[in-house]
């Protein structure tokens, strides 16, 4: 009876060996890209994309790359299917990235299928690319070997160390399903040696509206949530500031959202809203007429770079308000002071495009270097 | 003497028997039915729970502790009885099989895609034949050790915390349900705690000494709670019309695990909840063997067991798709809450007969 047991058993567990998945067999694509097909652009009628999928060879240092136009990216997997010797499979995918083009058009068509693929993991990161992808995807770098391998890297040590939002899939995702936030993606751009982050992506539901430049993505950062190791160079304007230049670094920010109310909301006369932004950080770098071993002096040199912060930040806040891209989260605070009912009516977007935001920011020096 | 269960053991069964794959499901099903904030639901919606577990206390204190199938006997006619048995004995096989299945076309969504599901159920099948032979005291030791195996999964819930926000689960209690607060509603996000009523099995192999109550208030308020922060969780790691949206919001909460050495390690976490769910098929082995036992009084070695086995694989083959596992699941789970409650209602009265009919022989 039990040799019978073990003879079954054995047979039903090698049944698990015929659904295999022998790693040299298969192509592990780690990026896809969508693209508007070059003859249609932004404003296609057919919906077509030009899909661009970046496979790396099992040397880790060259990668297969195909291109096709289809009409979603489940479609162009089928093509590349075809032209394959391995067969493709999505658990390994890093980033995904979508032109310019294509994000005005809207994301969320691929984002949704994207999602619903259990085989693709949610941390895997959507970035706008302001290049061509299928050259981005193609160069050499001398920073990784491969191209997805620098951007996964870059990406992560970026959002990990400095002030970009992390834009991965999950939180793009849950930012866009919630009605008190609107998502983002950092956005990346090719030069003729790297790849650099070149802003933060600005959305109105899916689709992409605006950006918020690199140098400023640090302001962003900071009204958007906690920055836990920034850095920040602040090239003081000539007008009423008596310092030159000032590098913040490794910085630590915390922010606190105050809503008050005094009327009807639609037309941004009844809502105000306070953000209070607390900074500390190491001063390693300075220039100006500021004497930085005096006390008084180094109040002052606090008080100019919550000045400048204050100034850059309120002008992160206008551009998005022009933008209607509540990319911050106001929303969510303001409808913890409102009703179910008052929120579910109000036109959000049109509401934080005229409400009076204002930016109080405190600095604080923790130290001044290895020099007075 | 006969070895009795202890109350820590029978917290541990109930515990694992009302968690199953509804537990996959349960934010979504809770945040369409009950609308936003819909995990402070689960504290009254356990608390009717626990008021139909006073019913069990009651029918236990009356009975005097014996087994319900003597107190039936002592009152009706056997025969009378056997096609109620195989009735409910053919419901706990349908339904044990059903949230195996489920279990298996759950995995398959994220591995041995094209391995046919009834083939990796087989292999679940043996398992759950291998600790009905057995008999309960196995069960429950086994039920210990998978528990522990188990239960470290909770431990990964302060992961999430860094993306996790208070002002994601918004200010409104129960707003925004799709069809708007209904009984049925009530009633599908209450179907995650059947299983309590497993409790009744158990008369037999308790005493005094054992504190049945007290084990199955614990199993039944810890998992309660367990329950309580997974949905809290998923309220303010995702935002509330995506939780409305994702098939199995838990699993999506641990596709973000990520280890420094090891990318998507959710296929492993994901294989430790067979551990709980396998119980919740054994169990329901379990109950449909104490009925099988009464019909089938003369069977003997291990035949019963082989043939619920057998209708449990078989059962197997009435789902094909996860849409109709689902349906399937809900619909039966809505049946046993309903025998949760009808079981206590009947045999209380029967018990009251039984004790006067047995004092009326005493004297």
């Amino acid at each position: 009876m039990r040799r019978w047991a073990a003879a079954l058993l054995s047979v039903l567990l090698l049944s698990g060996c015929r659904d295999e998945r022998i790693i040299e067999k298969i192509g592990f694509i780690r990026t896809i890209a969508y693209d508007t097909t070059k003859d249609e652009g932004e404003n296609s009628e057919s919906g077509n994309l030009r899909v661009t999928v970046s496979i790396p060879k099992t040397n880790q240092k060259d990668t297969i790359q195909y291109s096709t136009v289809a009409k979603t990216g489940k479609q162009a997997r089928l093509i590349f299917d075809r032209q394959n010797d391995r067969r493709l499979v999505s658990g390994q995918l890093r980033q995904v990235l979508f032109t310019t083009d294509i994000a005005r058009r809207g994301v969320w068509s691929e984002v949704n299928s994207l999602l619903r693929d259990p085989g693709v993991g949610m941390r895997i990161h959507l970035l706008i690319v302001e290049s061509d992808p299928e050259r981005l995807l193609a160069a050499k770098f001398t920073q990784d070997n491969t191209a997805g391998d620098y951007i996964d890297h870059l990406v992560r040590t970026e959002t990990r160390t400095t002030d970009i939002p992390d834009t991965n899939m999950h939180i793009f995702a849950r930012d866009y399903y919630d009605d008190g936030i609107e998502p983002v993606m950092s956005i990346l751009q090719q030069t003729p040696n790297s790849i650099r982050v070149g802003g933060i992506g600005l959305f109105r539901g899916d689709r992409y509206v605006g950006k918020i430049e690199a140098a400023d993505k640090v302001y962003f950062g900071v009204l958007r949530g906690k920055v836990q190791t920034g850095e920040v160079f602040i090239d003081f304007p000539d007008d009423g500031y008596s310092s030159q230049y000032a590098s913040l670094h490794y910085f630590t920010s915390r922010r606190k959202i105050r809503i008050e109310r005094a009327g009807p909301m639609e037309d941004g006369q009844g809502l105000r809203v306070r953000i209070q932004i607390k900074l500390r950080g190491s001063l390693l770098e300075y220039r100006g007429g500021l004497q930085l071993e005096h006390p008084k002096e180094q109040k002052k040199l606090e008080g100019e770079i919550a000045g400048y912060f204050r100034q850059k930040c309120e002008e992160t806040i206008r551009r998005m308000q022009e933008l209607h891209s509540d990319a911050i989260g106001i929303g969510q605070r303001v409808r913890d002071t409102m009703s179910y009912r008052d929120w579910r009516n109000l036109d959000w977007d049109e509401a934080f495009s005229k409400a009076r935001i204002e930016v109080q920011v405190n600095a604080d020096i923790r130290s001044y270097g290895s020099i007075q | 003497m006969k070895e009795k269960l202890n109350w820590f053991h029978i917290a541990l069964l109930v515990h694992m028997f009302e968690l199953d794959t509804t537990v996959f499901s349960q934010s979504r099903v809770l945040a369409e039915n009950i609308g936003t904030n819909a995990w402070a639901a689960l504290i009254p919606l356990s608390a009717i729970a626990s008021m139909n577990l006073l019913l069990y206390l009651w029918l236990y204190r009356i009975g005097g502790g014996q087994s319900v199938y003597r107190l039936m006997h002592a009152v009706i006619p056997k025969p009378l009885l056997y096609p109620v048995y195989l009735a409910l004995a053919g419901f706990w096989i349908y339904i044990g099989g059903l949230t195996g299945k489920n279990f298996i076309l759950i995995s398959q969504m994220f591995a041995l895609y094209s391995t046919n599901p009834m083939a990796i159920y087989l292999l679940y099948c043996g398992m759950v034949f291998a600790l009905l032979t057995k008999g309960l005291y196995a069960i429950v030791k086994a039920t210990t050790v998978f528990f522990f195996m188990f239960i470290w999964v909770n431990a990964l819930v302060p992961y999430f915390a860094t993306e996790w926000s208070v002002h994601r689960l918004t200010p409104y209690l129960f707003q925004g349900a799709e069809h708007g607060l209904s009984l049925h509603g009530l009633a599908e996000s209450y179907v995650i705690f059947a299983g309590y009523e497993f409790c009744l099995f158990l008369f037999p192999y308790t005493d005094k000494k054992s504190k049945l109550f007290k084990g199955v208030f614990l199993g039944h308020w810890v998992i309660t709670l367990l329950y309580t922060n997974s949905v809290l969780l998923a309220f303010g790691f995702f935002s509330f019309e995506e939780v409305q949206e994702l098939q199995f919001p838990l699993i999506s909460t641990l596709e973000y695990l990520e280890l420094p050495f090891l990318n998507r390690p959710e296929n492993l976490v994901f294989t430790f909840f067979i551990y709980p769910n396998l119980i919740s098929s054994v169990l329901f082995g379990f109950a449909a063997l104490t009925a099988l036992r009464e019909v089938f009084s003369r069977a003997k070695g291990k035949w019963l067991e082989g043939a619920i086995v057998i209708a449990m694989f078989l059962s197997g083959y009435a789902v094909t798709t996860l849409i109709q596992s689902e349906l399937l699941i809900r619909n039966a789970k809505f049946i046993e809450i309903g025998l949760a409650f009808a079981m206590p209602a009947a045999l209380i009265p029967i018990a009251y007969i039984a004790r006067r009919k047995g004092a009326g022989k005493g004297a």
